[in-house]
């Protein structure tokens, strides 16, 4: 019953006039900007994290919450609308969706996913109230070594999961890592890879990588491509269900449900394999099997539910272990980090408001969503047709304002040029941009749990193999690092 | 990966191309943190068995241990980044060098000439790359975003932005 106390305590903080607006604006500006191509959650969150310094940090993470949910439902509605799709995870979506659009079903589909999103988010939330103080109790018993284990599986994942190769993953991964060792070196303050430029003690913020990868990088991206003109299919006929459409979508959306939460929540992440796998499914069980690649709505209903109760899984290892497996997360940690919080099993006794009351937002902001979505989809709609020259000069604004107002720093400017081309290369040569984003913010605290262990152990490495946890995740990563290749050798030997 | 039979014939071969000089990028981004990592002092007090340097070399020759594996990657022909598929759209480096104008005016700008006058260079050379060509009206509109976002942030937002030769006037 503590747990449904302390959520109930997150709900007064939630409900609050004051913290029900900023709610309110960050779903409103998620749905915008995960509407709008080219920016992103995890772009948004970067570029407010200057300026909502000042505020309360109870209020800006419930704000960011917003964000990340509003994202995922305004991601939808242009994958669904635009032939061309936005981020990875909805290219699933994008597929019936579009088709369905073209038909002339454009509303049943927005109106799947939006349910679809609100059911499955609800379920999703409702499965980390409670999962999350169980991981923190149980994280309460790791050490250093432990940390640095479960770290490092999370690399191993992460760059496996989100991507199309094992090495390529690994390489944007490195890369974010090796950026964050610039600076100074925060146990023994000796300066690493400055290159003599004083700026560059203090490190390579999080916030312009992000920016420089996801808004220059993109840009870049974009303006290089030469593409047709894109089609907008507008919303004709009803936007509601009808009494088949909800026969066939209330399954999809469990079943994609219960696929996305367990992927999120474990510490590789990846919103992908799981819409994937529900799309897959929902295929082989539909009593429909001729409109799969014509228009089907389960193949809608379920991967978008899969999506989003994905998003809600990478809450838990995010607060409850301080492990962000996403682009999004990864800022969001660094927002935490912004205002000297750690997140960790701590926080739930340290900061009870605030880790309760974000909790409790996240319902306030899927009903929301649900409540906006679709009679603002014309407003949507709208947004879509802003002229890409102005839309991208727009973005490129406000990145370089971002940026530039986090020090006041022309260096910074420098920095983000030549970190967005890096960017540009990346999408240009199908290299996961997210790995370098994870690296970099969980890179310098990897490398403190490891010299912590280390110090405990008077130097000496085998403490990572006494430890019977510890071991056991370093031989899983190592799994996930060989166990591919040597699969392949064993089916070459047998063949 | 599985599907690499299927980019049989839509590919262009040429030694040179993206994916090898990446992966030689990554093996020479991990031979400059070994140099890197080489001139760190490693102190004897304190923390002596842990030293500063211990995980930048393992991050270094990871790097290296990478980037070969990448460089394996590409010349078996199993990473194939868009630039070597036929089918992909067409490329073109125009947008990209206007873009960069853009971002250096900005880099020069911002602190002699102040955020709007720079902001708005960045905003009509990117509309520019974009394939916007009148220029009157892309830079009336970026003139309009630029000074709207600066008043808003000096006076909003209490952020300081450099207001360069329009300092005093707006």
């Amino acid at each position: 019953m503590a747990t449904l106390d302390a959520l109930l305590h997150g709900f007064s903080v939630a409900l609050t006039l004051q913290n029900l607006g900023w709610a309110f604006l960050g779903v409103l500006l998620g749905t915008a900007v995960g509407v709008l191509p080219g920016i992103g959650p995890a772009l948004t969150v970067a570029l407010l994290l200057p300026i909502t310094f000042n505020l309360d940090p109870t209020s800006a993470f419930i704000m960011f919450a917003g964000i990340y949910y509003g994202g995922m439902y305004g991601g939808s509605t242009t994958s669904i609308l635009l032939n061309t799709p936005g981020e990875s995870a909805s290219i699933i979506t994008s597929i019936e969706g579009n088709l369905m659009a073209k038909k002339g079903r454009g509303g049943p589909a927005l109106a799947t996913a939006a349910i679809g999103s609100f059911i499955a988010g609800t379920i999703a939330t409702i499965a980390l109230t409670f999962l999350a103080p169980a991981v923190a109790d149980f994280a309460l018993r790791f050490g250093p070594a432990e940390y640095f284990a479960l770290m490092v599986l999370s690399f191993t994942t992460v760059s496996a999961v989100l991507g199309n190769s094992l090495p390529r993953g690994l390489a944007s991964l490195l890369f974010g890592v090796a950026l964050g060792l610039v600076g100074i070196d925060s146990l023994t303050s000796q300066a690493r890879f400055t290159l003599g430029i004083p700026q560059m003690l203090d490190g390579i913020d999080v916030v312009i990588v992000v920016i420089g990868l996801f808004a220059v990088g993109e840009t870049f991206y974009v303006a290089t491509r030469k593409t047709g003109p894109e089609t907008i299919n507008s919303v004709k006929g009803s936007t509601w269900m009808t009494k088949e459409d909800w026969a066939r979508s209330w399954k999809p959306w469990l079943r994609g449900t219960a696929l996305g939460f367990p992927f999120g929540a474990m510490p590789s992440g990846g919103g992908e394999i799981p819409t994937f796998m529900s799309y897959a499914i929902e295929k082989r069980l539909t009593t429909k099997p001729e409109e799969f690649g014509h228009g089907a709505i389960e193949g809608v209903a379920g991967p978008e539910a899969a999506n989003n109760s994905a998003a809600a899984g990478v809450l838990v290892p995010l607060l409850t272990l301080g492990l962000p497996t996403s682009a999004t997360a990864a800022i969001m940690l660094a927002a935490f980090q912004q205002y000297g919080l750690q997140p960790g099993p701590l926080l739930f006794d340290t900061n009870p408001d605030l880790v309760w009351g974000l909790i409790a937002s996240l319902y306030v902001g899927n009903t929301m969503l649900l409540i906006l979505n679709l009679p603002l989809v014309g407003m949507w709609v709208k947004l879509l047709q802003i002229p890409r020259p102005y839309l991208y000069g727009g973005i490129l604004v406000f990145a370089t304002l971002g940026t530039y107002s986090l020090n006041n720093s022309i260096v910074d400017l420098m920095t983000l040029y030549v970190v967005g081309i890096v960017g540009f290369m990346m999408r240009r040569f199908d290299i996961p941009v997210a790995p370098a984003v994870i690296g970099l913010i969980l890179g310098p605290l990897c490398e403190q749990q490891m010299r912590r262990a280390l110090s405990i152990s008077q130097g000496d490495f085998m403490i990572f193999l006494h430890e019977p946890l510890s071991a056991g995740l370093l031989l899983l990563a190592c799994v996930v690092l060989i166990g591919p290749m040597l699969w392949k050798l064993a089916r070459r030997a047998k063949a | 990966m599985s599907d690499s039979p299927s980019l049989e014939g839509r590919t262009r071969h040429s030694f040179w191309r993206g994916e090898i000089l990446l992966s030689l990028g990554v093996i020479a981004l991990g031979i400059f943190y070994v140099i890197g990592t080489i001139a760190i002092p490693t102190s004897s007090s304190g923390y002596s068995r842990v030293s500063p340097a211990d995980f930048p070399w393992g991050i270094s020759i990871a790097l290296i241990v990478i980037g070969v594996f990448l460089l394996r990657e590409a010349l078996s022909g199993k990473w194939v980044g868009e630039g070597a598929l036929a089918d992909a759209p067409a490329f073109t480096i125009v947008p990209f060098l206007w873009i960069s104008v853009g971002l250096i005016l900005q880099i020069i700008l911002m602190e002699r000439a102040g955020f709007v006058i720079a902001a708005t260079a960045l905003f009509a050379c990117t509309a520019y790359g974009f394939g916007a060509r009148n220029w009157l009206f892309v830079l009336l509109i970026g003139l309009v975003i630029c000074l709207a976002t600066y008043l808003g942030f000096s006076y909003g937002l209490d952020v300081g932005l450099p207001g360069g030769v329009l300092e005093g006037v707006i």
